[in-house]
């Protein structure tokens, strides 16, 4: 796809999308459907920085993590929310972020649930170990009545 | 969400006919695969091979396949492409299950699968 056509906004449903030189920044009415679709567009934007195979495979974990976070938890309430997510690539790593305007994360910290036990084959409580494991300078505030959640996402070179 | 069973001499094979195990078919999963293994006999293995994503909520779905297993089966694991086999080894799951390269009579390799991990449940 040349890259002039990959530049223009898109519409997608619930979903808006624009491309910066550097990142996107896609706004959806998040629902586990839009979650999914949100993550395509936004690799789908981020085609043309030619990010490797395992640098783009992280980030679509770590982005579907923190997405049904909002989802399920923040929105928990209601049948669906705002999310406004921005991935920019910054001095060699992904820098990323969500806003939404859902209930506060508890205590008002990202959460450190104790690490799931295989002997316990525990059924969740796996989504803020995938998003600590994978990101660096995770960093969330509560402002007024939104959660703002920024990471980064080392690019990882092709093999 | 299609799921195929085949049954091989001494395992029920499970092949998820799916390309994403996430929040939004989670539930929708347990509730195919117990369906397809209700006369299974033997070793019950789940095929994985045309899955190339999965999320935290793919993983509690399959673990909670795994539980539900009567005493007298075991549930089994094949096929793990790269981006399925990340979740389970970053969360260490991939010590509950056995894993396998490939499932019995599968036809085709997987395109791109992860190398083969030989985990044996204690």
């Amino acid at each position: 796809m040349p890259s002039d056509q990959g530049r223009r906004p898109v519409r997608e449903g619930p979903i808006d999308c624009a491309y910066s030189d550097d990142g996107v920044r896609v706004v959806l009415d998040g629902s586990p459907r839009t979650v999914r679709a949100a993550l395509a567009v936004t690799l789908g934007a981020l085609a043309p920085l030619r990010l490797s195979r395992d640098t783009i495979q992280s980030l679509e974990l770590v982005l579907a993590e923190v997405m049904n976070n909002i989802v399920e938890h923040a929105y928990a309430d209601v049948p669906s929310g705002r999310i406004e997510l921005r991935v920019d690539l910054r001095n060699g790593a992904l820098s990323c972020q969500t806003l939404d305007d859902g209930a506060p994360l508890p205590r008002g910290l990202v959460p450190d649930p104790p690490r799931p036990e295989p002997a316990d084959a525990p059924q969740g409580g796996f989504g803020w170990l995938l998003i600590k494991s994978l990101v660096s300078d995770l960093d969330y505030v509560r402002a007024g009545r939104r959660n703002r959640l920024r990471f980064r996402l080392p690019v990882v070179q092709a093999a | 969400m299609i799921i195929d069973t085949h049954q091989t001499e001494d395992a029920t094979v499970l092949r998820v006919r799916e390309r994403r195990l996430d929040a939004a078919v989670a539930v929708q999963f347990k509730d195919a695969v117990r369906a397809a293994s209700a006369g299974a006999r033997g070793r019950v293995v789940l095929d994985l091979a045309r899955v190339d994503f999965m999320d935290s909520s793919g993983l509690g779905a399959v673990i909670g396949v795994h539980k539900m297993m009567p005493p007298h089966q075991v549930l089994e694991l094949a096929g793990l492409r790269d981006a399925v086999a990340q979740v389970f080894r970053l969360t260490r799951m991939d010590t509950l299950f056995t894993i396998h390269a490939r499932a019995p009579g599968a036809e085709e390799p997987a395109a791109d699968p992860a190398q083969a991990i030989h985990h044996h449940a204690v």
